[in-house]
């Protein structure tokens, strides 16, 4: 389950009448590398195809915590093992007790508003060092920097063609010799249905049946 | 019938006007493949089963999803399957799931959880582990790209294949041939066919507008 980098370069070199590798100068094996990840990234932040576990460590007293490198989006969150339930801070501002920020105690809440982007924060901060934060949330599995020779993991073979179609709607919209209106066009519609359907799948492998 | 990838190509090949100098082998193989993969996901046309390799293992909760399976349907522990239920409800119905095991609760392996297409949980987790965990899901197709392989289609799907395969091979002669292919196999017979055969209730494939440009008289 992975998508290799050479292989979808190989078909665009295929479409683009330039077979064995790009040579004619039109793109440029880096501006190809680059569209690459723009468009697997596009693709894992819209269709959330793969998900996984992150850790990070609670610190005493500290509300806030940032997500972890590869971690895309969170969905829930665990505290030394236990579940925390999903909140927002201006219902935290109505507890009873007030003066929430400065509460510590064992977390019952998290929540992504006020604590900025890519972060979240607890309620009550932790009372000690040292536990585990669990975050669930979507994943780019992609090492950069990308070379032909990469291995995208965890991405299905069968969305490769939808990669490749981003791909070649950037290749057709760029300036030059190889614009196409056309074809961009028809690119990003195929695109747009490989995300459309990323997205179903992962409905199917999230929801209960 | 079986369908072959020899007969497939020859189709394909027909359609494209016997042009063997400029349609490499390798190009019609990827374009079936590409278009049974796309129809494989949109209908689910084909599902089977793998067992986790090296069974469950004591303790251990969240595990892989077999290579082969594109989408986890069901989940089945020693053969008795498994009551499908989302992270979230688990995770408010039993807020420390992830540190349940059979032993701690003294209850039998009940409930699965998908996690994405790459992963699933178990709950409680299996405390003795060796036990076989099977997983039936939508299957990644594979191919073998040989002459003699026989495609895991139907005879009424080959059309379908040929037509996509068709159609996504003529980018590389762009201009009226492709916008010729994409309005007349694309739109008017791929998309409504794969729209009358597709599983999901969502809308997947978007309208593609087309602007034709007149031509000067």
């Amino acid at each position: 389950m992975a998508i290799l980098v050479e292989k979808v370069y190989e078909r665009t070199c295929d479409a683009l009448l330039e077979p064995g590798g790009l040579q004619l100068g039109l793109l440029t094996e880096t501006q190809f590398l680059l569209f690459v990840e723009t468009v697997v990234e596009d693709f894992l932040k819209k269709t959330e195809l793969v998900k996984d576990f992150f850790t990070t460590t609670g610190s005493r007293g500290v509300v806030s915590y940032q997500y972890v490198s590869g971690q895309l989006s969170l969905d829930e969150v665990y505290y030394d093992g236990v579940y925390l339930r999903r909140s927002d801070a201006l219902s935290i501002d109505f507890t009873p007790a007030g003066g929430w920020s400065s509460e510590t105690g064992f977390p019952e809440r998290w929540f992504h508003d006020r604590s900025g982007p890519r972060s979240f924060g607890l309620y009550p901060a932790p009372d000690e060092d040292g536990k585990t934060i669990t975050m669930f949330g979507a994943k780019n599995p992609m090492v950069k920097p990308l070379s032909l020779l990469s291995t995208i993991a965890e991405i299905p073979e069968s969305f490769t063609f939808y990669i490749w179609a981003g791909i070649m709607a950037k290749i057709r919209s760029m300036d030059g010799e190889l614009k196409d209106d056309f074809q961009a066009s028809y690119f990003m519609n195929r695109y747009t249905e490989g995300v459309n359907i990323g997205r179903v799948v992962m409905s199917e492998a999230l929801l209960a049946g | 019938m079986d369908i072959t990838r020899a007969d497939l190509r020859d189709r394909i090949l027909q359609r494209l006007e016997n042009n063997y100098g400029f349609y490499e082998e390798a190009e019609i193989d990827r374009a079936i493949n590409d278009s049974i993969r796309i129809l494989n996901a949109v209908t689910g046309l084909l599902q089977s089963s793998y067992n986790i390799s090296g069974n469950s293992v004591a303790g251990q909760a969240v595990y892989t999803v077999p290579s082969a399976i594109l989408v986890p349907l069901a989940v089945y522990f020693d053969n008795e399957p498994l009551s499908k239920t989302d992270l979230r409800s688990l995770s408010l119905d039993r807020p420390e799931w992830r540190m349940e095991t059979t032993a701690t609760l003294g209850a039998q392996v009940s409930r699965w959880v998908p996690l994405g297409l790459n992963r699933f949980a178990i709950w409680p987790a299996d405390a003795v582990g060796g036990h076989t965990i099977r997983v039936d899901g939508l299957q990644e197709p594979s191919f073998t790209d040989l002459a003699d392989e026989v495609l895991p289609i139907h005879a009424e799907h080959a059309e379908v294949i040929e037509g996509h395969a068709f159609h996504t091979l003529t980018v590389k002669e762009g201009g009226k041939i492709f916008l010729d292919s994409t309005l007349k196999v694309f739109r008017q017979q791929y998309r409504q066919k794969i729209q009358s055969l597709q599983i999901w209730a969502d809308e997947l494939m978007p309208y593609l507008r087309v602007q034709v440009k007149a031509e000067k008289a």
